[in-house]
């Protein structure tokens, strides 16, 4: 209990981190502390391919995409009047009830865990072996699916950020309106 | 051990915390870290819920567990999309402040 | 499920989602090997024309009791997928052909735009078939994530570029709330395939009956952001507008036909298993998005605009469809979702040939004296309104009696009263359009833009409209017998 109280307490204060630093960078790596502390609670869950692949994909291989374009844009730390300054308050309030909510439905919810041995033999630690099982029999469709997605990814990405730069020029300034047109809509 | 609902409060905390971050913050890319941070509440009530149905065998409990590297994936496209159209937005912008980009309304 | 068990596929089951997969690969492959994108297209619609070929056979097989299904029961190739698979179809060859000259003319030919479109009528269509809640969740994502790409695709135009960013952020806002409450799903019940959730949810002795419950709800909003239902309707109206008109056209119809699709199969499974206030939340966000989606579009001056909110009002119709799925509302919705294809593109379609290369100047004023310079266009024009509007003998009055009947037949008796009389406001912002092209003074010079692909469209959008409008028994009717493995079940 001590150590999963550690870890709530980090990757909340990460995820605070997230919302309140106002340099992308540092909400970044706030966040890329939150990743590490869950994939450490994947472990302490008996998951430990998801806590390796969390550390690698998302900690290393997403956030590090995240950093590269914050410093590709050289996005400084915004103004410091946020949106909607008066709601957020009131933000926050919803935002604490709904923790609230989902957490005493969970309580008021619960079950006694099973044994540590009914634990150890259906999950086996959450190896790689287990998931492999999983992943090519009830997911087979969806692993063909996530195909499909990286495939829309790489695409999509590549179709916007791939055009050449006169052509952008050409759009930055003002559309222009065809002659007999020049009233634009109201 | 700890029990299920303990991990389940946690991932609704970050979950919210995000909701908050999301409605609050302005710039886009901080509006998306906060997306991140959902998902990956998600992600941990799956894992916790995982470990509770232990009890219904080790089909139904790795079910959860699968789930969570496909939604891996599915942040992981969706990171992808969302920074290419950042990038095809800001290249020639000075900020990535959503109001910049006039009314954003909600 | 064993390794061997989940191989039992039947290819021809799947035949329509690889046809489009390897005509999104040709397409790529052409742009590759130097042909540009324009062949693009014609690879498109061959290949478009042969999922649809192969999807009628499918439809056959269903009607004469041969359920198919892919991947164990993940993929459910039943009627009322098959029926939806075929407007998806429908409604991406119409786009296929609005895009054809548009892009050129607006400057935005890029190899990736008929890929990305034929992606996303993947997604639409794995929505439509979906058996568990991966599976749903991932064919949303891969139709979303093509749309997102394809709304920001006029690149420096201000109105693009924000809806395109707009679009994707609220989209992945919503994706979160669905993806948790799938994961609450899971936890309640175990399971994530949905007649799974359907019996954990019935089972008391589980004792998770809140947790299900909350589950559906956040699961319900996110289906109900991407079908555009109000209070989750925001981003519609910009996303719509800030497009480029030919992914409006695709977006407002195979994006609508995914998300009601999944709806229904949601409805028609674990919903009614799940806390009654769920439902009755349901029953609220119909409500609101009729009443919100009409007012709204009553408010606008641009056509563009008016047919963004007219969609969301359109959801709030396809809604009230989903609530009677009891009472024969997943036979009323594949009616009124092919009428709502047929008419909203072609709707777009005139658009296109009203205003200029920036999809300026789609306000009313453009459209007086229609009727006298574009007589023909004009008349096209007028058959989109008047179904959309709802006026016999067009496709969308039948719909509209469908989907009326099933609500009464559900007994919901307000909800199809709101629903009448929200369609007597809509006359009204139906008939401004129609009343400035046939009894206004022309204002400006008549639009000059003429496009044979466009035209095509638009005639077959047309004649659709009509069609349907006074043969609907034809297609009513095939949606009536075969095997139904709805649930899954």
């Amino acid at each position: 209990m001590v150590g999963f109280i550690i870890l709530a307490i980090l990757a909340t204060l990460g995820a605070i981190g997230v919302v309140t630093f106002r340099q992308p960078v540092h909400a970044a790596l706030s966040l890329v502390g939150t990743l590490l502390t869950l994939a450490v609670t994947y472990v302490t869950l008996e998951a430990h391919f998801l806590g390796a692949i969390q550390v690698i994909v998302y900690a290393g291989a997403i956030m590090v995409l995240f950093l590269f374009v914050i410093m590709l844009l050289n996005v400084g730390g915004g103004p410091k009047v946020d949106r909607f300054r008066a709601l957020r308050p009131l933000a926050i309030l919803v935002g604490g009830l709904g923790a609230a909510g989902i957490a005493l439905v969970a309580f008021l919810d619960a079950r006694p865990l099973p044994g540590r041995d009914v634990i150890d033999s259906a999950l086996a630690g959450g190896g790689a072996g287990r998931v492999g099982d999983a992943l090519f029999s009830d997911f087979l469709f969806a692993f063909h699916l996530v195909g499909v997605l990286l495939l829309t990814g790489i695409i999509g990405a590549v179709g916007l950020v791939q055009r050449r730069p006169q052509e952008a020029q050409q759009v930055v300034s003002e559309p222009t309106v065809e002659p007999h047109e020049e009233l634009t809509h109201a | 051990m700890v029990a299920t609902e303990y991990y389940v409060a946690l991932s609704a905390i970050l979950f919210s915390v995000g909701a908050v971050g999301f409605l609050t913050r302005r710039s886009a890319i901080m509006i998306f870290l906060c997306v991140e941070l959902m998902l990956n509440a998600a992600n941990l009530a799956l894992v916790a819920f995982a470990r509770q149905w232990s009890s219904a065998g080790v089909a139904t409990a790795m079910n959860g567990q699968t789930a969570v590297f496909i939604i891996l994936a599915i942040a992981a496209a969706e990171v992808a999309i969302g920074l290419g159209i950042l990038v095809a937005i800001f290249r020639h912008r000075a900020s990535t402040n959503v109001d910049t980009l006039s009314e954003v309304r909600f | 499920m064993s390794f061997a068990a989940s191989l039992d596929f039947t290819w021809i089951a799947l035949a329509p989602l690889i046809t489009l997969l390897l005509t999104a690969a040709f397409g790529l492959f052409a742009a590759l090997w130097g042909f540009g994108s324009r062949p693009a297209a014609g690879i498109s619609l061959i290949g478009l024309v042969t999922a649809g070929v192969f999807t009628f056979i499918l439809f056959q097989n269903e009607r004469h009791g041969v359920a198919g299904s892919g991947f164990g029961l993940n993929y459910l190739v039943d009627l009322p997928a098959t029926a939806f698979h075929f407007v998806i179809i429908v409604g991406a060859i119409l786009a296929v052909l609005i895009s054809y000259d548009y892009l050129e003319r607006a400057g935005l030919e890029h190899t990736e735009y008929y890929p990305l479109m034929i992606l996303a009528s993947v997604g639409a269509m794995v929505m439509a078939a979906a058996g568990d809640l991966i599976t749903l969740v991932l064919g949303l994502e891969i139709a979303s994530l093509a749309v997102y790409v394809l709304t920001a695709w006029r690149q420096g135009a201000r109105e693009s570029e924000e809806a395109g960013m707009k679009y994707f952020l609220l989209g992945a806002f919503s994706s979160a709330f669905l993806i948790y409450g799938v994961a609450l799903l899971y936890g309640a019940t175990g399971s994530f395939t949905l007649p799974g959730i359907a019996a954990g949810a019935a089972d008391p002795q589980l004792g998770t009956a809140l947790l299900a419950g909350l589950g559906g709800l956040m699961v319900l909003g996110g289906l109900a952001f991407k079908a555009s239902m109000a209070p989750f309707h925001q981003w519609a109206p910009d996303a719509y507008t800030g497009a480029p008109t030919s992914v409006t056209a695709f977006m407002s119809v195979v994006i609508k036909v995914g998300a009601i699709a999944a709806l229904l199969r949601v409805a028609a499974t674990f919903l009614p298993e799940l806390s009654p206030l769920v439902t009755e939340l349901l029953v609220w966000i119909v409500a609101l998005t009729m009443i919100v989606g009409n007012l709204a579009a009553l408010a606008q001056r641009g056509v563009k605009r008016m047919l963004a909110y007219s969609a969301v009002a359109h959801a709030g119709y396809l809604g009230l469809a989903v609530l009677a799925v009891d009472g024969g509302g997943m036979r009323a919705a594949a009616f009124y979702l092919m009428a709502y294809a047929l008419m909203n593109a072609g709707a777009f379609a005139v658009l296109i040939l009203m205003s200029d290369r920036f999809d300026h100047g789609d306000d009313l004023e453009r459209f007086a004296g229609l009727s006298r310079s574009r007589p023909g266009l004009a008349a096209a024009m007028a058959i989109f309104m008047l179904s959309l509007a709802g006026i016999p003998p067009l496709a969308g009055f039948a719909g509209k009696v469908l989907v009326f009947g099933a609500a009464l037949e559900s007994g919901y008796f307000i909800l199809a009263v709101i629903g009448i009389l929200t369609s007597v406001v809509a006359v009204f912002y139906y008939f401004r359009v129609i009343a400035f092209m046939y009894f206004r003074e022309p204002e400006y010079a008549a639009p000059s833009y003429r496009s044979a692909t466009t035209g095509w469209a638009v005639g077959i959008a047309a004649v659709g409209t009509v069609l349907f409008g006074l043969f609907p028994g034809w297609w009513y009717g095939l949606l009536e017998v075969g095997a139904q493995i709805v649930a899954g079940r």
